[in-house]
């Protein structure tokens, strides 16, 4: 359950909670030393997401349960972030065991779906919380008796999941029963759509400042943009006002295809200012704004084509400069005119930030 | 007579050392940084591990070093970070500080203490 912490924050301060609020490079930078330290355990490993990932143990000779308490040994010794480990024959039986780890303390945090002790573990699972199988799926298998992972797994009629659960569900089962149907992913697949968004920290009512923040944001999107290589060829943009405060609500979404395809900061911001033009009404409260750029390609696939415009070999010069530049120092170092220079208009609020303890040299944990 | 060097093209390199002599330059991290994942910098605040560690002394601590007897390490006691030299004594953990002026600490059962990790390095500016 989530609200708003301005909603709380008597509660908060009469009961001493601890708040913090987001603090993203910290966790990514946690996050990069638990998955460096994992790598050293398997020759071939997927990064899933910013706190999970799995590693491919086949062929190695020893007790794998044994193992998996040492990996979390030494990734709490480390890094000081503890983690639960769960182990199978396919990725949705090892998230099945993972899931055990978690909820149920008596295994120390460690599981193994391998074998015989696969019953007991699949026993216990129920049906949703099958990596891959959702609300709606759950219900419909549930009207066929199904409750369990391993009832789901001995369902014998493989041709009525199939109609009912697409390939996708036919696929669970199997992995339910040791086959292999999905891989490790070894590769980083570089992003379908790049969105850039944020709360303002105060709320914003004129467009000069609309116009300022959206610039930014397009900014950063189209640094995202050219660190994959991609160009895009369509632009988006949402306004809104504050949902949870008493005010006149406005929410508005417009798009915009760009003519060919381009990665130039300048080119886009353009368009996005073209599109909030068109959204903004005066008199209402803004609270947040974001901007989405889709139909990414590749770059270099684009320059084949001889019929769409892209951008010019000058644009791309001029961005790689200022990519670099912003690299060496620091996001924002160097800006379109269009991002304004004080934003302290709309910058996001995290008044109550922990602080950066593993980045730069300002912020580092005091010892006494 | 003339006094200028006539200088002679050069085609070997610098000084005619080939490559095989060019090594990296030495940089702080390779010199202090054995495990990254498990480094962490703290920065010290206070007298008590004086001349070992100064007050404003960046640490370099890493949590993968399991050895402490002996060693300076940042300690997380009751929720704050102290740095310490550990010693274990009849089954209890005592935290003493290298200056003379501070009395040992023997840490209690009930107490919240954990050794975060090991001092390995110290760097602070000189001028």
């Amino acid at each position: 359950m989530g609200a708003p912490y301005f909603q709380y924050e008597d509660v908060c301060k009469k009961n001493n909670v601890a708040v913090f609020s987001a603090n993203f490079p910290l966790y990514t930078n946690l996050s990069e030393r638990v998955m460096m330290t994992l790598s050293q355990f398997a020759p071939l490993m997927e990064i899933y997401s910013v706190d999970e990932a799995f590693l491919d143990l086949s062929g190695l000779k020893f007790d794998l349960e044994d193992y998996g308490r040492e990996i979390k040994r030494v990734v709490e010794r480390r890094v000081g972030i503890p983690v639960s480990i769960g182990i199978g024959a396919t990725k949705t039986l090892a998230k099945v065991a993972n899931h055990v780890a978690k909820k149920d303390s008596q295994y120390g945090g460690v599981v193994s779906a391998q074998g015989l002790r696969a019953e007991g573990i699949l026993d216990k699972v129920k049906v949703e919380k099958i990596w891959g199988v959702g609300k709606r799926s759950a219900l419909k298998l549930r009207a066929l008796g199904i409750r369990t992972a391993k009832q789901f797994r001995d369902y014998n009629n493989d041709k009525q999941i199939l109609k009912m659960f697409t390939k996708t569900g036919r696929q669970i089962q199997d992995e339910l029963r040791g086959i292999t149907c999905h891989r490790l992913n070894m590769e980083v697949p570089s992003k379908k759509e790049i969105m850039s968004s944020r709360t303002f920290g105060s709320p914003v009512f004129d467009l000069k400042t609309l116009r300022e923040s959206v610039a930014n944001y397009t900014s950063l999107a189209c640094e995202k943009l050219r660190k994959q290589n991609s160009v895009c060829s369509k632009v988006e943009v949402w306004v809104r006002t504050n949902p949870f405060k008493e005010v006149e609500q406005y929410y508005a979404w417009d798009a915009q295809k760009i003519l060919g395809q381009s990665a130039d900061t300048r080119k886009i911001i353009q368009y996005t200012f073209s599109i909030l033009d068109k959204l903004y009404r005066q008199g209402y409260e803004y609270k947040k704004a974001s901007v989405k750029l889709s139909g990414l390609k590749e770059k270099s696939e684009t320059q084949l084509s001889f019929f769409e415009k892209s951008d010019s070999k000058e644009s791309e010069v001029l961005m790689q400069a200022m990519d670099r530049i912003n690299q060496r120092y620091g996001t924002g170092a160097l800006k379109s005119g269009a991002c304004g220079v004080d934003n302290r208009a709309w910058i996001m609020r995290q008044t109550l930030k922990s602080a950066r303890f593993t980045l730069g040299w300002s912020e580092l944990a005091i010892v006494r | 007579m003339s006094n200028v060097a006539s200088i002679l093209p050069v085609f070997c390199g610098l000084f005619g050392i080939s490559d095989d002599f060019a090594e990296e330059f030495q940089n702080l991290d390779e010199r202090f940084i054995k495990n990254k994942t498990s480094t962490f910098f703290f920065q010290a605040k206070g007298e008590s591990m004086i001349p070992t560690v100064f007050p404003g002394d960046i640490l370099v601590v890493d949590r993968s070093l399991e050895h402490f007897e002996g060693k300076v390490c940042v300690v997380g006691y009751n929720g704050d970070f102290l740095c310490k030299r550990v010693f274990y004594r009849t089954g209890k953990m005592i935290l003493e500080s290298d200056n003379s002026r501070f009395k040992p600490l023997v840490v209690s059962e009930e107490e919240e203490v954990e050794v975060w990790g090991v001092v390995t390095a110290r760097a602070s500016d000189v001028n």
